[in-house]
């Protein structure tokens, strides 16, 4: 089938353009930005009585001041905590759901496997509100239940950052669990039973049929599954900023960034630099991963 | 008969874990809902409980029918009577009462009433006379201020004019003399349950999300519709390249989004385009690109080439090709790619809030404000409400397509 060039360009142009317009222009432009002085009075439209100088080129500054400051760093480790602690969290808790109501002692399963996916149907911005109604320190129905299980000093999971971090890895469980659980269980169940029913012939116990026949099939998946929400961890930004914006502020790298631009001090300039970084890391990590697992078959066909 | 023995006190204690856990997952969602239930003053109350004491759905009508104290400028009909005087062409009007009812529009049915004193209308009627005046009016009513009870705390009518009166044996018609009537504390206005809906903040906020996420919608398809047909059926140079990137781009597409916002706000407002509904809509769509193309590309993928290159042997074109043979057969894959596309614009809120003035702004974003003005005259239980009818539309979506949207989230992987 011979086709003309431009029947094809006039069918992707359009999307393509408005994506790469809206989308990766951004993203050139703040790497220009993240060498420049942008900072309000001077972006994104000079206004000279500010007294700020106008937008100029000045070279690795912002990136100096970024790695000395120490908020980046804690930033910048507390970001990988987290993707330990909630990439883990939401594996063993995915994994353990997966194979609880994939179960053949479970009777009913195909009901609760459908209701558990609702967390899944609804607007994070609502599934937050939600978490952040439980965890009050007042209202919220969690701190009640410990003070009628005799703590009577109960954590303030809203204002205390450690709690609060605590609490953020509950809520990131919770929102991933129906992902890793759709992809976990179609996974289990592409596991032949002739092969379980030979290691159960052979005399392997559960813990053992687990380990060495359904782990080795399962694991792909898994590992695909956890490269993505590993990503997704990492950019963790809507969550801590709905629950509490100013107490994360150098907990989450995005987080940092975002309220270095539109925060009680803009800085654009430096908010670019935190940007910049970020995506390269993101970057790199996704490449290593991709390589790693061959992730890129599943783009194929 | 052992065995089948144990397996049964198995199963029921596996099944009762099961049963217990998911209801511990669900807790939040069900006790959210719960919350709403309760009118807002009962909640203060730091007890536990599972099921509301009195359920009622004030909270709901709070946030459906409250009135917000929006503007309204709606033209009205109504009558006037009381005590009036004839003289030199006016007509004085001392003691009255003027009540006026919106005939159309929105606000279908609402009435007001208000005494009235000092006013005059431009009759040009010869004679003096006075007497009891009873007469139709026109007119228009511009509120800006209304009280939960419905007392007017500040309004005017404007282009008041007399149709038809009647002044003892004399009929009179005129428009009015001053230039309007300040509507003022002792003016009263009653609404219908339509027109508090309309006055309410939450229609106010869910006709800006409806306009957003609607555009965003056609604008997808625009997009995503005949991309999706090239990249499935077009060999052409580069087409695995552009895939595999855009595969790449839908699992970084979040972070990258935050991380090119200081471009994009900047970009934005340079071109003049800030506090725009469209613009943000057409950015929306945009960022959906790489993934409404992906999804619609493999529903396509999955229709018989033997179609359209039966048409095209035919002679069809290639948009009458996507117009009469594959449209009809994508359909659900152009719902999928729809409903992504308006629960993206309908929740969506750091965009909105910041490229947005409050005029503008959607739903996401008044919720989103209203959870820090929460325990500061905003109730928990109004907050419920509010955001349980935000989720409901993406809920019923959800739950509507959920095969199709499980198999494009979990999209690129697991090829069976």
């Amino acid at each position: 089938m011979r086709v003309k060039k431009w029947v094809v360009l006039a069918l992707i142009l359009p999307g393509m353009l408005a994506f790469l317009f809206f989308n990766l222009w951004p993203i050139i432009y703040s790497i220009y930005l993240s060498f420049t002085n942008a900072k309000l009075g001077n972006f994104p439209i000079y206004s000279p009585g500010s007294g700020v100088k106008p937008l100029h080129f000045i070279g690795l500054a912002n990136y100096r001041w970024i790695l000395s400051d120490p908020g980046f760093r804690e930033a910048f480790l507390w970001t990988w905590l987290f993707v330990a602690t909630s990439v883990t969290l939401k594996v063993t808790v995915g994994l353990f759901l997966s194979l609880l109501y994939n179960s053949k002692y479970v009777k009913g399963k195909i009901i609760y496997r459908s209701l558990l996916i609702i967390p899944w149907a609804l607007p994070l911005l609502f599934s937050v509100t939600v978490w952040r109604f439980m965890f009050d320190p007042v209202f919220g129905p969690i701190n009640m239940i410990l003070k009628s299980l005799g703590v009577s000093n109960p954590p303030n999971w809203v204002n205390n950052p450690n709690w609060g971090f605590v609490a953020l890895n509950i809520i990131e469980v919770w929102l991933a669990y129906p992902f890793m659980m759709t992809v976990i269980i179609s996974a289990l169940q592409s596991v032949p039973d002739n092969l379980i029913e030979a290691a159960v012939i052979d005399g392997a116990n559960y813990w053992q049929r687990l380990r060495h026949v359904i782990i080795p099939i399962v694991g792909k998946p898994i590992a695909f599954a956890t490269i993505l929400t590993s990503a997704a961890s990492f950019q963790y930004f809507m969550v801590p900023y709905i629950y509490n914006a100013s107490l994360f502020q150098n907990r989450f790298i995005l987080l940092y960034g975002f309220l270095k631009a539109f925060g009680g001090v803009p800085n654009y300039g430096r908010a670019a630099a935190v940007m910049v970084i970020a995506t390269l890391i993101l970057a790199i990590y996704m490449y290593i991963n991709v390589k790693i697992t061959h992730l890129q078959e599943g783009a194929k066909g | 008969m052992r065995i089948r023995k144990r397996f049964i006190v198995k199963s029921a204690a596996m099944t009762a874990l099961a049963v217990f856990i998911m209801f511990v997952i669900l807790f939040p969602v069900y006790y959210i809902f719960i919350v709403s239930l309760e009118p807002g003053a009962t909640l203060a109350t730091t007890h536990l409980r599972l099921t509301p004491k009195h359920p009622s759905l004030e909270s709901y009508r709070q946030v459906l029918f409250g009135l917000s104290g929006n503007r309204i400028m709606e033209n009205f009909s109504g009558t006037i009577t009381g005590q009036a005087v004839l003289k030199d062409g006016k007509l004085y009007v001392k003691q009255g009462v003027l009540k006026g009812k919106v005939k159309y529009g929105p606000f279908t049915g609402f009435t007001f009433s208000t005494p009235v004193s000092g006013i005059s209308f431009n009759v040009g009627t010869k004679g003096e006379t006075s007497g009891q005046l009873k007469g139709d009016v026109k007119g228009l009513v511009v509120l800006t201020s209304v009280d939960t009870n419905g007392t007017i705390s500040f309004g005017l009518v404007r282009n008041l004019r007399l149709t038809k009166g009647t002044l003892g044996n004399l009929q009179v018609s005129g428009p009015l003399a001053e230039r309007f009537i300040l509507l003022k504390g002792n003016a009263v206005a009653h609404f219908t349950a339509l027109g508090k809906f309309v006055n309410s903040a939450f229609f106010h906020y869910l006709k800006n999300s409806l306009i957003l996420a609607g555009l965003a919608v056609v604008l997808t398809w625009l997009f995503a519709i005949p991309a999706s047909y090239a990249f499935s059926r077009i060999k052409f140079f580069g087409r695995g390249h552009i895939l595999y990137f855009y595969l790449m781009f839908t699992q970084v597409a979040g972070g990258l989004g935050i991380a090119g916002l200081i471009a994009l706000y900047g970009i934005v407002v340079k071109l003049g385009l800030y506090n725009k509904l469209p613009v943000l809509s057409l950015i929306y769509a945009a960022g959906g690109v790489p993934f409404n193309t992906w999804l619609l590309k493999s529903y396509v993928d999955s229709i018989s080439p033997d179609f359209d290159e039966a048409a095209l042997i035919d002679g069809a074109s290639y948009l009458q090709i996507i117009r009469y043979v594959l449209l009809p057969m994508a359909l659900p894959g152009i719902a999928t790619v729809s409903i992504f596309a308006f629960i993206g614009g309908w929740t969506e809120f750091i965009l909105a809030n910041l490229l947005l003035e409050q005029n503008n702004q959607p739903l996401a974003v008044w919720i989103w404000s209203m959870l820090s003005g929460i325990n500061r005259g905003i109730q928990w239980s109004y907050f419920a409400a509010a955001a349980l009818l935000f989720a409901l539309p993406v809920f019923i979506m959800f739950m509507l397509a959920q095969n199709y949207i499980k198999s494009g989230l979990t999209l690129g992987g697991l090829k069976e």
